[in-house]
């Protein structure tokens, strides 16, 4: 971008504002709380005032505030890593080497004239980042801890005696337990991407092991995952734009994607209708038709409700649902498992299916390669088939079954008294959905709550009877983003230009080989899928639920049956031992291995103690204990990096270059340009990874050490980890990673080729032009073009791929063991188990309105839009019935712990319900974080594994450690109060 | 524009050629406080001004901001008179809370100390500040109801601040009628902030003077846009010349009239326009059942925007229903606004050019 002023970053900032900075901070005698910066601006401003004094124009007088619309310098800006959904473009604007502001840039182009474009694009945590650099958050110095853990006792140490004291101890647990020792938390992008993939590379090249983010958050849905074999398939934001009804539930994109938002309510304007499903009415509801408060937890009571009257009052599109789902398959009503070609054919595949073909009054194989079928599928009726042992069975199509289920269980009046929206509603909804392009979003609400699963196995069954997927404006949006840059930069061993991507295409093109050798009709992308789980274990990607369970003190609260689902009746533990038996959970996912700990933990970036449910009164237990070392790289005090041994401070946005991650919904990369050097001594990350690398090597190397052996058996030398982890020292430094991921992007064609580091500084962004050449572009199923809104599906619907699931298709029926046992293996609702006790209170959450995760709650100028502090939401009238007042400070409590909160009162939470959002932990009293009583319960099924979709591979499979809404909980005054 | 020494006739003052305006439409309004952020980080974060949100965003119903404004007075009695008002202290405006990061982060207390803000009023904790009362609403279970409102200066036809100063501090700026309270001529006397009913004038302890939204003048004399309105994510907002017939902006408020001053009865002739909330969330009955309207009672409305409020709600129910049976409606397309650029027509440069492109 054009600069027209002299540039101070690259000449030294000018004293003068500075001194006027640090005169005005010291001499004020000001009862206000002081912006740290306001006062060069004050000074300024104050003098241009008293000079335009007796002038005799109003004119001059304006100068006042012409002056402060000044700039040196503006350079492009980002912090969409952040939150990763965006990828708002900004300009940011520098005076005396200080970011004083930013502004979105608003140059995105809309994919086509006739659809709302996407600007401007960010919201007030991006407008507000640069308050974050200069927040008395930021770390300016490597410390080490003096007192105890947490006590905020520190000491300043140097670079070097911080790096060479946690190789020392990385050494340490290596030679104890090999790298199994090495627990990198799950990364996060709040570092940018190049951060990101700096702590996955380090872990990789290490050995380490790192649990599943994706999982770990709760953002995994499972029972889209169970249904479509797949998760992450999403639109983008003007597909909203094609819908004629739009279903947001789980969500609050009011608070969780403002940048966005706009598409819903111009989508309004051009006349669809919005119906949001939530309990309360919260901040998007404001702009709802229809606001449907459900009870928490009960999401698959009410679509089972809109299924049954769209099959009862014939509203079923049958034709998609013959060719798109399982429900035209035949299942045996003994078994109740799928008839198979084995049984059937007396030879074959287990996993070839039948249906009954209507056009030739026979049996007919369900093509495994195609959806396309030439007979036409019956879905009632039942039939008698003889099996190639001379016995007889009945048979009879999935669809039977379930129209059955759904008239005894689900018509609009029953599903009405468990999920308390009126039967009229529920039908209301049914037709509406049935007769227009309906477009849904499914919130990660929905992948914490316990059998949110089941609620989105049935949402998902309504969209299918409707037809409402793989076409312009429908679908749901369970995030999609072209990430290959990111996962092969994690775990080459070259750069481009030296064949890194080659060796990556030859694994893959030899893997494929061998499983089209076994399965001819296998697709590109269950091959992929094979891929990734190869990947996943090759990079040390293990599932947190399982680490967690095995060592951090979660084995009390996953093991206690009264909190876990009597009808499947296995605790996680039994469950776990099954799994384990049966081949589903090997050495790959129970890292570190048994019998082994974890001793150094790594953080970069992310909040352990915040996000992990309850962590933050297990992991000081159990996981501190076994730890030698606790460090993190951060560019802020976290809650977490307050618990570490040792903190190293990072540089941040607008202080290195980097590049955004964005999703689908946003279908474009924003550049960062380096605006101001970091502050202080902070580093930027890709460099302080290497060279602790270096120092782990100097470390070994001082101890006679040479190398040692990883999970997998194979030896790594200590002294080949840099040149490992550098690609012997190509990328030696950051602008030299950033260099090579964005030559990744374009050799998988996420953006137009040409596209460079240069390129990016001067444009500031770069379309997406594809989801990239692995995996997500086959799990959209779409050929993305930049200049049409954008939905996923449509090689399923319009090319009749088959899906990645056991039957090959929409799977709604899974009729593993576990599933049959548990009684899941069609959705039904089910009751949450009392997760904390048997108390009247269920409490919900979610991302905050005013910052992403913890990054920005404790950032004073966003600090200053609300209460400052920690809230719960409670219903007005049942804080009157406890006598609690509206800002009253209470004790919230379960059976496993407590805290206090600041009560709000609203008519807009549902009786009985309470809502805290994300807050930091040291903003809690005594540092009690409400988070501690969320449990945060795995679902012990979700360890059903060698099936089909039942499987583990990065950001897909395995339980989440994360089922908190609705967990049980109950409010009483302060023991001051109540004394 | 020659300066007007006290005594000089107020009508020298609110002479202007041209009028400057915003539409806010409120059915895309979802309280996220860019706009806020936007404002302060450009104008107001200097010593002084730390409570100041020139532009605010509040929940509606709730005490607003400054709290309770709508009940301090100010403004015009029927007879056009001058109604008496009341000051905003520090605490009304918002407060300006401080927190103790150095003590939790490196005070060697752990657990002991945590996080919490502290009012710059009290030096206690806060019992209130700005926003206070985001998300609460009115309204009961199962029928609550809210919407968003952000405010602003009106940058009225006929401001009350400009009638009151007895120092011909504030005028209105001839080429685009943009109310300005000259910095040097003020005397901090706050006669302005009693006048102005909708408390939008703020005072500066530092310097002893009364500031308020200058409606971006730096910006807009370049051809930018005010950064509240460009920096909005909900794109609410519609800003430029009230008589240019190209924009949007007139065709809504003048040729299509669905966009309503706040509070026309306080007599000030605003120019920032609001398009109401209409089509809001549909009630339930006492069982459950989705009712016949919205939850949003006219009278509500109507207490905000005037008598008029209700023809517009209607005007805009029919249009979006010529949507939904696929026929066009200019109302709606306007109010999509599909291309960002043609909110600000005459303001659409870029702000880092410093309008240089």
């Amino acid at each position: 971008m054009a600069s027209r002023r002299p540039d101070p970053t690259r000449d030294a900032p000018p004293d003068l504002g500075r001194r006027r900075f640090l005169e005005a901070a010291g001499g004020s005698t000001l009862a206000l709380a002081l912006p740290q910066l306001g006062s060069a601006l004050g000074a300024s401003f104050l003098d241009a005032a008293l000079a335009a004094d007796g002038g005799l124009a109003y004119q001059n007088a304006e100068d006042v505030y012409r002056e402060q619309w000044r700039w040196d310098k503006v350079t492009w800006g980002c912090h969409t890593n952040a939150c990763l959904p965006n990828s708002c473009s900004f300009h940011v604007f520098v005076k005396d080497g200080i970011v004083w502001r930013e502004e979105q840039a608003a140059v995105n182009l809309a994919s086509d004239p006739r659809y709302p474009d996407y600007n401007p694009l960010g919201c007030q945590k991006g407008c507000a980042f640069h308050a974050n650099l200069y927040s008395e958050e930021r770390l300016l110095y490597p410390l080490k801890r003096v007192g105890e853990r947490g006590s905020g006792a520190w000491q300043r140490i140097t670079w070097d005696e911080a790096l060479g004291e946690i190789a020392e101890k990385i050494v340490d647990g290596i030679e104890e337990f090999g790298p199994d020792s090495f627990l990198l938390d799950a990364p996060h992008f709040h570092g940018g991407s190049v951060a990101y993939v700096g702590a996955l590379r380090f872990n990789a090249v290490l050995g380490g092991v790192t649990p599943d983010l994706s999982v770990l958050i709760g953002d995994y849905y499972k029972g889209v995952s169970d249904t479509m074999g797949k998760v992450h398939t999403g639109y983008s934001g003007d597909n909203l734009f094609d819908a004629e009804l739009i279903i947001m539930t789980c969500a609050n994109w009011s608070y969780t994607y403002p940048g966005l938002y706009h598409f819903i309510t111009e989508a309004r304007l051009n006349g669809s209708e919005l119906v949001l499903v939530a309990p309360d009415f919260n901040a998007s509801a404001v702009h709802a038709d229809f606001h449907l408060p459900l009870k928490p937890g009960t999401d698959a009571a009410l679509w089972l409700g809109v299924c049954q009257v769209m099959i009862a009052e014939g509203l079923v599109d049958r034709a998609f649902v013959k060719e798109q789902t399982d429900l035209a398959l035949l299942r045996r009503i003994d078994t109740g498992r799928y008839l198979r070609q084995l049984e059937v054919e007396g030879s074959g595949r287990e996993d070839q299916l039948y249906f009954w073909d209507e056009a030739s009054g026979a049996l007919a194989r369900a093509p495994r390669d195609s959806l396309r079928f030439a007979g036409e599928q019956a879905l009632e009726g039942r039939y008698e088939v003889q099996l190639a042992d001379g016995s007889t069975v009945a048979v009879e199509p999935v669809f039977a079954a379930l129209k059955r289920q759904l008239d005894a269980d689900y018509t609009p009046a029953k599903a009405s008294v468990v999920c308390g929206v009126h039967g009229s509603a529920i039908a209301l909804l049914a037709r509406k959905m049935a007769t227009r392009r309906t477009a849904s979003y499914i919130g990660f609400n929905s992948a914490k709550i316990y059998h949110g699963d089941l609620g989105e196995r049935a949402l998902l069954l309504a969209k299918g009877l409707s037809g409402n997927w793989g076409k312009p404006g429908t679908g749901w949006n369970t995030w999609s983003f072209p990430g290959d840059h990111i996962g092969q930069l994690v775990a080459m061993e070259a750069p481009c230009a030296r064949g890194g991507l080659d060796a990556a295409q030859a694994d893959y093109a030899a893997l494929a080989a061998a499983l089209r050798a076994a399965d001819p009709e296998i697709t590109e992308e269950l091959i992929g899928i094979e891929a990734a789980k190869r990947y996943t274990a090759r990079i040390g990607i293990v599932p947190p639920a399982m680490l967690f369970y095995s060592h951090c003190g979660f084995q009390a609260l996953y093991d206690e049956r009264r909190w876990q689902d009597p009808a499947f009746g296995k605790t996680f533990g039994e469950a776990l031992a099954e799994g384990q038996a049966r081949g589903w959970w090997t050495g790959d996912h129970l890292r570190p291995a048994p019998g082994k700990h974890p001793r150094v933990m790594m953080i970069a970036a992310s909040n352990p103690m915040r996000r992990v449910r309850s962590g933050a009164a297990l992991f000081p237990q159990h996981l501190f204990p076994k730890l030698g070392m606790m460090f993190a790289i951060e560019p802020r005090m976290s809650f977490s990096a307050l618990h570490c041994d040792i903190v190293l401070p990072s540089a941040w946005y607008y202080e290195k270059a980097d590049l955004s991650l964005p999703s689908t919904g946003n279908p474009r990369f924003a550049f960062i340009d380096q605006a101001v050097v970091p502050p202080g001594e902070a580093r930027i990350e890709w460099e302080i990874f290497a060279d602790l690398m270096r120092a782990v090597g100097e470390a070994a190397a001082r101890r006679g050490l040479v190398s040692y052996t990883d999970a997998f058996g194979a030896t790594r030398r200590y002294d080949a980890l840099w040149q490992r982890y550098t690609m012997d020292g190509h990328l030696h430094s950051h602008e030299a990673a950033l260099a090579e991921l964005v030559e990744v992007g374009v050799r998988t064609r996420m953006f137009a080729s040409g596209t460079s580091v240069e390129s990016l500084r001067r444009d500031g962004m770069v379309e997406m032009v594809g989801h990239g050449e692995g995996l997500m572009k086959h799990t959209v199923a779409n050929d993305y073009d930049p200049r049409k809104p954008f939905f996923s599906l449509r090689w399923h619907v319009d090319d009749k791929l088959p899906f990645p699931t056991y039957a090959r298709r929409a799977q709604f029926y899974l009729e593993h063991d576990w599933y049959l046992a548990a009684g899941e293996a069609l959705p039904v609702y089910k009751r949450q188990p009392a997760i904390g006790g048997e108390h009247p209170f269920a409490l919900t959450g979610g991302h905050p309105r005013h910052s992403v995760h913890t990054v920005h709650l404790a950032q004073p100028l966003l600090m200053r839009l609300h209460r400052g502090q920690p809230v719960m939401h409670m219903n007005d009238e049942d804080a009157a019935r406890r006598g609690i007042a509206n800002g009253e400070v209470v004790e919230l409590f379960n059976d496993f712990a407590d805290c206090e909160v600041m009560v709000r009162t609203s008519p807009s939470v549902a009786p009985g319900q309470l809502v805290i959002y994300m807050w930091e932990g040291h903003q809690y009293r005594e540092w009690k974080i409400h988070d501690r009583l969320l449990i945060g319960q795995a679902k012990p099924l979700h360890l059903a594994g060698g099936y089909g979709q039942l499987r583990y591979y990065v950001f897909n499979g395995s339980p989440g450690p994360t089922a908190d809404r609705g967990v049980r909980v109950d409010v009483r005054k302060r023991r001051a109060q109540r004394a | 524009m020659a300066y007007a020494p006290p005594g000089a006739s107020k009508d020298e003052l609110r002479r202007h050629r041209r009028q400057l305006a915003n539409i806010i439409d409120l059915n895309k309004c979802m309280g996220c406080q860019t706009c806020t952020v936007a404002c302060k980080s450009l104008w107001t974060n200097r010593p002084g001004a730390e409570h100041m949100r020139w532009m605010n965003v509040t929940t509606f119903p709730g005490a607003g901001y400054p709290r309770d404004y709508e009940r301090m007075g100010g403004g015009y009695a029927a007879d056009g008179t001058p109604a008496p008002g009341a000051l905003t202290d520090l605490s009304a405006c918002g407060d300006a809370l401080r927190f103790n990061h150095a003590e939790v982060f490196f005070g060697a207390q752990g657990a002991q100390r945590h996080l919490a803000p502290t009012s710059a009023v009290t030096g206690e904790a806060p019992d209130w500040s700005y926003n206070w009362d985001e998300d609460e609403g009115g309204g009961q279970w199962p029928n609550p109801y809210f919407f968003y409102l952000p405010r602003k200066c009106y940058h009225c036809d006929n401001p009350p601040c400009l009638e009151a100063c007895t120092h011909n501090a504030i005028y209105k700026r001839e080429q685009d009628g943009i109310v300005v309270l000259d910095q040097s001529r003020c005397r901090g006397d706050r006669l302005c902030v009693e006048a102005c009913p909708y408390k939008a004038i703020y005072y500066n302890p530092v310097q002893e003077t009364s500031e308020k939204c200058i409606f971006c003048y730096p910006r807009v004399e370049q051809g930018i846009a005010p950064a509240c309105d460009r920096q909005c994510p909900g794109r609410t907002r519609l800003f430029g010349y009230l008589d240019d017939e190209r924009s949007a902006l007139h065709k809504l408020v003048v040729v299509h009239a669905v966009a309503l001053p706040l509070h026309p009865e306080f007599g000030t002739r605003p120019n920032v326009f609001y398009v109401p909330p209409f089509d809001t969330a549909r009630a339930l009955t006492a069982e459950g059942a989705l009712g016949d309207g919205g939850r949003l009672a006219l009278e509500v409305l109507a207490r905000l925007f005037g008598p008029q409020v209700g023809e517009v709600v209607e005007k805009l129910r029919a249009e979006r229903a010529k949507r939904q049976r696929g026929e066009p409606s200019e109302i709606m397309d306007l109010l999509i606004g599909r291309r960002f650029a043609d909110r600000f027509v005459g303001f659409d440069r870029a702000p880092h050019t410093g309008g240089e492109t």
